[in-house]
């Protein structure tokens, strides 16, 4: 229990000639959510995205369960057992919420469908527009389908990037409920710059500044260090 | 929670109505605006040529489409797979002749010809379409100047290579003799090829979109021209589909240079080239990346193509550039593009 289910050890990522991650490490434990905060450019988005292999590491070493993905394809990180939800345009708009969901699914079961009907339970709205256009949900539908795609595979992990952005605090607070019911069953790693959102789902934190892990600690710990927040949050 | 329409309330109301009627107006316009000056027995002829050609664009068009809305590649040799696949059927039409196949064929059995003449050109179009991706297309995603170049460089050596092999003259095409006949309804004459090459565009056209709409595969190559990352982070390999669709599209291609050819009853190498201009109007006035879109915007260029030539010949393709140019005008993304 105590082994790391997600390990970065010394990460460096450009993007062009820019050097976005410098050297990052951190762990997540299995059955545990994990949130990565920071300001703004401090590398969280890009962290997530090399982790999926999209915008591939340069140097280091990640590990899932033990075993090295730096050099993989995204589609086969996420073979292994990796969820997605990207920040922007993280669902297909043009399809139907079905069809997200038959794609998402990618070898369709019974026991895939199965699964669909408990996402339905945390997600309830989406099953009322199931033949509708993606493109046609409100932000907050669109965000609910986005980590719902995520679900409706038994990922041993799922990566979420800044789910609460443009949205209404009511629909954060919502937002808030499933994240949490979705890590009773499965491991999170939560980018977030809300912190209030951060500070309900996350147990275990990691700070970046610069593309570097700064800190890190349990979740209670850093919502009561108020010279934490403030020297690299930027929270009073 | 309430569904909300993403296009409320976000541009006046003159230019949306332009946006969304110009294109319809201009449709519509191509098809009846001739009848003023055109008989209707001769209107009801260039109609029926006009269809032909539409139908017979689409084939081309449909792979060009679908290749540049998925892989964002723009493939300046589809017109070589076009034209390889007109020199394939052409050989393959040979080798049916001196069996004696040709000759003696009712419909029925000419139109089984042609089935297994199109298959080969499926087969050849998709073959050279997969080993030109693997071979030069893959190192050049991402870079629309480098693929324009060499892909511009793969159709000079293809059609250099139809040189070497068929030699550079006009070769006659020998067509099923039940093609050549015709059917009159109310004085006018079709072609039995002309019905038969509007029955194949339509069943392209219904099989492309069956595939597209109520597959899974459908689901993904769509779910691909729209957003790749998410397809690639739910687990698909987005690099094999790719190459399924290049070789698809490039079969369509050679599909289309099959029935081209019999339209029009002779071969050239450089037929591919001329097809591409129009396979490149066709795309840019549907949109890029809508199988529905290069459908209506081939007939619209068929049915310009052949009332023009009937008018004012020498305005035949500048008409279609001139529709291209008021189409990108009011809708900049082609009739059923997406932004």
């Amino acid at each position: 229990m105590n082994e790391p289910i997600l390990s970065l050890k010394d990460v460096h990522t450009h993007i062009l000639q820019h050097h976005i991650l410098q050297g990052i490490s951190f762990e997540v434990k299995p059955g545990r959510a994990t949130v990565l905060v920071g300001r703004n450019g401090a590398g969280k988005s890009t962290a997530l995205r090399t982790i999926i292999g999209l915008t591939p590491a340069t140097s280091g070493r990640i590990e899932l369960e033990g075993q090295a993905i730096q050099n993989r394809k995204p589609f086969d990180i996420a073979r292994l057992g990796i969820g997605y939800v990207p920040e922007d345009n993280a669902v297909l708009y043009t399809l139907t919420v079905e069809e997200n969901f038959r794609l998402a699914m990618f070898k369709e079961s019974q026991e895939g469908w199965k699964r669909l009907e408990s996402v339905f339970q945390l997600f309830p709205d989406l099953k009322k527009f199931l033949h509708s256009k993606a493109g046609l949900l409100s932000g907050g539908q669109k965000q609910m389908l986005a980590i719902a795609l995520a679900l409706v595979l038994d990922h041993r992990i799922v990566l979420i990037d800044e789910p609460s952005k443009g949205l209404a605090p009511v629909v954060v607070e919502h937002l808030g409920e499933s994240l949490n019911h979705i890590k009773q069953t499965t491991t999170v790693v939560l980018v977030e710059q809300n912190f209030y959102l951060a500070s309900k789902v996350g147990q275990d934190y990691f700070i970046l500044d610069d593309g570097k892990v700064v800190h890190q600690g349990l979740m209670e710990n850093l919502v009561e260090n108020q010279e934490l927040k403030q020297k690299y949050l930027g929270i009073a | 929670m309430m569904l909300t329409s993403s296009h409320a309330g976000t541009a006046e109301p003159t230019a949306i109505d332009l946006r969304k009627w110009g294109g319809r107006i201009l449709s519509i316009g191509v098809w009846i605006l001739p009848l003023i000056w055109i008989d209707p027995t001769t209107y009801a002829t260039l109609t029926i040529a006009g269809l032909t050609m539409g139908v017979l664009l689409f084939l081309t068009a449909s792979g060009l489409t679908v290749i540049f809305g998925l892989m964002d590649v723009l493939n300046l040799a589809h017109g070589a797979f076009f034209a390889w696949g007109a020199y394939a059927g052409f050989s393959f039409l040979n080798i049916l002749s001196r069996k004696g196949w040709l000759d003696m064929a009712t419909l029925g059995q000419s139109m089984g010809n042609l089935a297994l003449v199109l298959l080969l050109a499926l087969l050849v179009g998709g073959v050279l379409g997969l080993l030109l991706e693997r071979v030069i297309i893959r190192k050049t995603y991402g870079n629309h100047l480098k693929q324009i170049l060499i892909t511009m460089g793969a159709a000079l050596v293809m059609n250099e290579i139809i040189k070497i092999f068929w030699g550079p003259n006009d070769e006659a095409l020998l067509v099923p003799a039940a093609f050549q006949d015709s059917w009159v309804f109310f004085n006018i004459l079709v072609t039995k090829f002309r019905g038969v090459a509007i029955l194949v565009g339509v069943l392209v056209y219904i099989g492309i979109q069956l595939v597209l709409q109520k597959t899974k595969l459908g689901i993904i190559v769509r779910a691909g021209v729209e957003n790749k990352e998410i397809v690639q982070v739910m687990g698909y390999n987005i690099q094999r589909i790719f190459s399924g669709v290049f070789a698809t599209g490039a079969a369509l291609a050679a599909v289309g240079g099959v029935m081209f050819s019999i339209f029009n009853g002779h071969i050239y190498p450089s037929m591919g080239d001329e097809n591409l201009i129009f396979a490149l109007i066709v795309v840019i006035i549907g949109g890029m990346g809508s199988v529905t879109g290069s459908f209506l915007g081939a007939l619209m260029v068929g049915l310009a193509f052949n009332y023009v030539a009937f008018l004012v010949p020498k305005l035949a393709l500048g008409v279609n550039i001139m529709i291209m140019a008021i189409i990108l005008l009011i809708r900049p993304r082609g009739l059923m593009g997406r932004s």
